[in-house]
């Protein structure tokens, strides 16, 4: 125990200090204390417009994060995830004589901690906003708080920490979890059909006596609203459960053996937020999804640097879903959605009806600027720097399957859409033709971004320059677009924009060649 | 000393390591060879209780998931992680706290200096190469004064002069009692240190030698014997 009480003083001592030493730090803790201010500040029109400004309304308010957290949180334990464990735990905490119970008690005491924030911040908003006595709002916040974090720290010590369950059992006991949930939603369905649809259901479902009678999750609520309220037969029942059940699994979590099996899980997670945080550090979308592959061939149909096509080719064709990604599922979407909105308001917008599938497209470039291909990881490879060909063409072959990708995702997009916009053929082409040069925009940008850019301003600067460069050429083509159309008409001024769109990929194209020569660029 | 009884360990219906038992008495250097995916590194994680076994585990006696037993065991894995956010100096404070070992007789500079860290120990654990990272996890294991260590591929990453300090310092340990099992692929490197050599193969113990088995025939030869490759 003094090591883990050791680690986490020291830690926090060095990571404060190294902080400090930054002055990002700063201007990222004003950025942070503001973003929160005007939440807060937000909150209180929100709270007013909705007539909630009173203890019942945070009753409910809180009531609605149990019912939708607590679950989860359950959940997540009895599949042994919701705790951070890293490889320095692996390597000096596991195999150290410390009791393995207490090595989750200490995972687990970084979300306590944040709990401790957040009952902070709701007892000030409890007295400003819902105009809760300040004994009282005292009284929940440290009660609750207690009581609270020593319930679910026990249920996750007997669900983490379990060796005596099996796979199954945890199973059959996340199912009984689900079917409790959905019984309870089914339940909420039939109060809104009863009593006409309004937000007075929410109310009506997280109040009722049936929800706060069932164990652990609404005993939490019927606790919540005996504090806060007052005492009711239900609440004042429930309440005595709840706290009894605390004790009770708080016995049950001391008595139970755990000689660290569940260790050899945490190693698993411990690997793969590695990963993770590695591909943070790179500035791509930290997803921890593993595809599973199927067999492929591919024949190469060319040498030097047409071999990271075929290779390309070949680790897609082994891919379940070849080269549709989740971009093509938001192309899909997106495409869907605008298909809807031409149909029902083409009337309205039919002056600028060219301009909606562009419009959409540059939306989605812009936002997804962080998603992870194929091609990023190319770049990091050595192996693409050592093939005996010119730059130019390694950066067009290591590429050529993403502008494929932004084809077929482009088609995906516009076809739908075309027809309730009433596009022509030519207009068709040129739209996806736009999305293929947003797409490339952002690739060779990329490039750009990754040799340059990263090396003076960061991660978090290489990234909000993207944002930034990205929405210039957006901007920039969309302005083309409004000037020569206002002057030349609506065709012209939608020629311009592609023009533009095509000549800024060029550009980008070369100066990524060039950056593209040797891999220091990138180290 | 170090006993391990019919160990055996499953992923999912993959066994990985099959009904496995080998025993390293007290001052004995243990190695354990085989080819990759012979399962060397499954054995070494699981009598270092980081994986789930059937079978049984022991040292000194006493089961290793154990708190008595943890006490007295020390464990370099094959890739060390240290900690950002502690420096070199760090690391061994709180591997003091862990095991509540004292440092009254300074070990910790002894083992800094004798490893070369003496001017890294204020560095933090990720401003460290992956050769000073070995480092400082083969100071950590020391600093235990553990009476069973377990080297999982020690060398790997090191310098000439780190590996010659480390081949030194098992010897050292050798000589005051303590229980080594070493695993690696390095032939060379152990030629010298060992006093029982396990060789693994397909999760299976496959051939055991003591010293004075193998009298004077070559480690290289003892091993691709077994295991069914050539020498060059």
């Amino acid at each position: 125990m003094k090591g883990l009480i050791y680690l986490l003083k020291t830690t926090t001592k060095n990571r404060i200090l190294k902080a400090l030493k930054k002055p990002g730090t700063f201007l990222w803790i004003v950025f942070i204390i503001a973003y929160f201010l005007f939440v807060i500040g937000s909150l209180k029109d929100l709270i007013e417009n909705l007539h909630v400004g009173n203890p019942n309304g945070f009753t409910l308010i809180v009531s609605f994060g149990i019912f939708s957290l607590l679950p989860a949180n359950i959940i997540t334990y009895a599949k042994k995830k919701g705790l951070l464990f890293t490889q320095s735990d692996v390597h000096f905490v596991f195999p150290s004589p410390v009791k393995p119970k207490l090595v989750l008690i200490n995972a687990k005491l970084k979300q306590i901690l944040f709990a401790f924030l957040f009952h902070i911040i709701i007892a000030i908003m409890g007295v400003i906003y819902f105009h809760i006595s300040i004994v009282n709002i005292m009284l929940y916040s440290v009660v609750a708080f207690v009581v609270e974090n020593v319930l679910e720290t026990c249920i996750m010590l007997l669900l983490y920490g379990n060796e005596k369950l099996t796979e199954k059992q945890i199973a059959m006991f996340c199912k009984s979890l689900y079917f409790i949930i959905a019984v309870l939603l089914l339940f909420g369905a039939y109060l809104f059909i009863q009593y006409k649809a309004s937000w007075k259901v929410i109310e009506l479902f997280l109040t009722h006596p049936v929800i706060q009678c069932v164990p652990i999750i609404g005993w939490n609520i019927a606790f919540l609203r005996l504090l806060i309220l007052g005492p009711t037969t239900v609440n004042v029942v429930c309440t005595i459960l709840y706290c009894m059940s605390a004790f009770l699994l708080f016995i049950l979590a001391y008595q139970m053996k755990c000689t660290g099996e569940y260790y050899e899980v945490a190693i698993t997670f411990a690997d793969d937020y590695a990963v993770r945080v590695a591909r943070k550090k790179k500035g791509q979308v930290a997803f921890s999804y593993k595809p599973k592959l199927i067999k492929a061939k591919v024949e190469y149909k060319g040498k030097y640097a047409k071999a990271i096509f075929y290779r390309q080719l070949l680790e897609y064709k082994k891919n379940r879903f070849f080269i549709f990604g989740l971009n093509s599922l938001i192309s899909l979407a997106a495409g869907i959605a605008i298909a809807v909105f031409g149909y029902f308001s083409y009337d309205q917008i039919s002056a600028f009806h060219v301009f909606v599938i562009p419009g959409v497209s540059a939306y989605i470039t812009f936002i997804f600027s962080g998603y992870a291909t194929k091609w990023s990881k190319e770049i990091s490879n050595p192996y693409t720097f050592l093939i005996p060909d010119s730059s130019t063409k390694k950066l067009w072959y290591a590429t050529l399957i993403e502008h494929i990708r932004a084809v077929v995702d482009g088609v995906l997009i516009t076809i739908f859409a075309a027809f309730t916009l009433h596009l022509n053929i030519l207009q068709v082409l040129l739209t996806i033709l736009i999305y293929v040069c947003l797409q490339a925009n952002k690739l060779y940008l990329n490039v750009v971004t990754d040799a340059v850019i990263v090396k003076y301003l960061g991660q978090i600067g290489k990234q909000i320059f993207r944002l930034f460069f990205q929405g210039t050429i957006i901007a920039i083509c969309a302005a083309s677009a409004i000037i020569t159309g206002a002057v030349f008409g609506i065709e012209i001024g939608y020629s311009i924009m592609i023009f533009i769109s095509v000549a800024i990929t060029m550009l980008l194209a070369v100066i990524a060649s060039k950056i593209f020569e040797n891999m220091e660029s990138f180290e | 000393m170090l006993e391990i009884k019919n160990l055996t360990k499953k992923y999912g219906k993959n066994i990985a390591v099959e009904d496995v038992s080998l025993t390293v008495p007290d001052g004995n250097v243990g190695i354990l060879l085989g080819p990759n995916g012979a399962g060397k590194s499954t054995i070494i994680k699981s009598i270092a209780g980081l994986l789930k076994f059937s079978g049984m585990v022991e040292i000194q006696g006493i089961a290793s998931r154990r708190i008595e037993a943890k006490k007295i065991f020390g464990y370099i894995p094959e890739m060390p992680a240290l900690f950002d956010a502690l420096t070199v100096r760090e690391h061994l404070e709180y591997i003091c706290k862990a095991y509540d070992v004292n440092n009254d007789d300074n070990y910790m500079d002894v083992l800094l200096e004798r490893f070369e860290l003496t001017d890294k120990q204020d560095k933090l654990g990720n401003e460290l190469s992956k050769g000073m990272m070995q480092k400082v996890s083969i100071c950590c294991a020391l600093m235990i004064r553990p009476k069973v260590i377990l080297f999982d591929e020690p060398m790997v990453g090191l310098d000439p002069k780190a590996i010659k300090e480390l081949k030194k310092t098992i010897i050292e340990l050798k000589n005051n009692g303590v229980t080594i099992l070493l695993s690696t692929h390095m032939l060379e490197m152990v030629k010298e240190l060992w006093d029982v050599m396990f060789i693994m193969n397909k999760g299976k113990i496959v051939g055991k030698y003591t010293k004075e088995d193998a009298k004077d025939m070559d480690i290289d030869d003892i091993f691709f014997q077994i295991t069914g490759g050539e020498t060059e």
